[in-house]
């Protein structure tokens, strides 16, 4: 069933997961690779908080499509249509 | 069918640490993440100064003499591991001569990694029933040899140990019940591509350099929750055992991040999900038996039933629902590096 993701939602979520962030300063056009320092750690933890969340696996030739939050949800949506 | 029990189970680790703090992480940053999310503080290294088989030496020799079993009344002998002594003969073998364990003693080792434990539990249950051997042992361990200093997305994560499992034949106890699953067509998730004769065979020349193992992350993470879970799902309704039912379940310790996601889709309650990856890392087959010894020695005095499960390399899996009744769990090993 199509998922409808509410940025604020995903945000959140982040920003749980990874306490360094100030969800203030995140926007839908928030580019990926500057909220989150990029490491094989934190891709992983950032897949398994979506997979959690949303049921989505994040594909690994999908992750360089990806570059800003609001693409993340729509990466999400679509998956889950 | 006379059913087999668990008698004993021990573990030998090498006594030197490595703390996550020594390794070349790139930033203090990087490290602390690192060990939130993938769960390892510290875990021990034998440095390729002992094997898996030195490891399981140990292990099998003090759960010998702690159970008083004459070493001649062991018929089989199994070694899961995949860092072997040599790639021939297989270092069962040569563990029969160290164990003194008798000529008519079936020993072989068997290529298997995080699920191999059950794999082998299974393997020699078998062979003792329809051999009617009284006696057996399975060793599982890993040293890691295969896994390159540089690589620090699995290095840092894999840890040394050998473990022993005691099992006899008893008319007093309830039947084990396993289930398998193998699929061959993602065997890239987790492998060391120059490591065996299909290297040459596809024409590499280059000998003995580029062995190391590679593990593809995401892949793993889909295998271990879209395909571990659900299959742990239907073993569960299988056998009609359930997060009351069963006492603890242990799990191969493959990340806590992956791991705790597992447990939670599961709906597991914590006190009854043990985790050894924080001292130990990830050892590989010895993994179960590791966390057996250090996390339930007390609780395997009384009646317990376990269930345990080894998912990974492969792509491989294997859960086992096990009853124990006074188990002799040793207290964990400790085997000081040889000086070189």
């Amino acid at each position: 069933m199509k998922r409808v993701v509410d940025t604020e939602g995903l945000i959140r979520l982040i920003t749980s997961e990874f306490d360094d962030i100030d969800p203030k300063c995140i926007t839908p056009e928030s580019l990926l690779k500057e909220v989150i320092e990029w490491n094989s750690i934190n891709s992983l933890v950032l897949s398994v908080v979506i997979e959690s969340e949303y049921g989505v696996l994040l594909e690994k030739e999908d992750y360089n499509q990806i570059q800003t939050i609001s693409q993340l949800m729509n990466y999400i949506e679509k998956k889950t249509d | 069918m006379v059913e087999i029990r668990l008698a004993g189970i021990a573990a030998a680790v090498p006594e030197t640490k490595v703390l996550m703090e020594q390794l070349p992480f790139p930033t203090s940053k990087h490290k602390d993440q690192f060990t939130r999310h993938v769960g390892v503080s510290e875990k021990r290294f034998s440095n390729n100064l002992l094997t898996a088989g030195d490891l399981c030496l140990s292990a099998a020799t003090q759960l010998l003499t702690e159970l008083q079993w004459d070493s001649s009344s062991v018929g089989v002998l199994v070694l899961i591991t995949q860092s072997p002594d040599r790639l021939m003969p297989s270092t069962a073998i040569n563990l029969q001569e160290k164990l003194g364990l008798p000529h008519s003693c079936l020993a072989f080792d068997i290529n298997l990694g995080c699920s191999g434990w059950v794999y082998g539990i299974s393997v020699v249950s078998s062979l003792m029933q329809t051999q009617g051997i009284k006696r057996g042992l399975v060793l599982a361990g890993e040293t890691s040899v295969l896994t390159s200093e540089d690589y620090l997305g699995y290095f840092p994560l894999m840890g040394d140990a050998g473990t022993a499992a005691a099992l006899e034949l008893s008319k007093d106890i309830e039947p084990m019940h396993f289930q398998f699953y193998s699929d061959g067509s993602r065997f890239q998730a987790i492998h060391a591509p120059n490591s065996g004769a299909r290297h040459f065979a596809d024409g590499g020349i280059e000998s003995g350099l580029k062995y190391k193992a590679q593990m593809d992350a995401a892949q793993v993470l889909r295998f271990c929750l879209h395909d571990v879970v659900p299959n742990i799902q239907s073993f569960m309704e299988k056998h009609q055992a359930d997060t009351e039912n069963v006492d603890h379940f242990v799990f191969h310790q493959a990340n806590q991040l992956i791991n705790e996601s597992m447990r939670k889709k599961l709906n597991i309650p914590v006190g009854k999900f043990p985790y050894s990856i924080g001292q130990f890392g990830n050892t590989s087959s010895a993994s179960i038996p590791l966390t057996i010894v250090t996390q339930l020695n007390e609780q395997l005095a009384s009646k317990q039933t376990l269930l345990c499960s080894g998912f990974g390399v492969g792509l491989s899996m294997a859960h086992v629902l096990l009853k124990t009744e006074h188990v002799k769990c040793l207290p964990l090993i400790e085997v000081k590096l040889p000086v070189r």
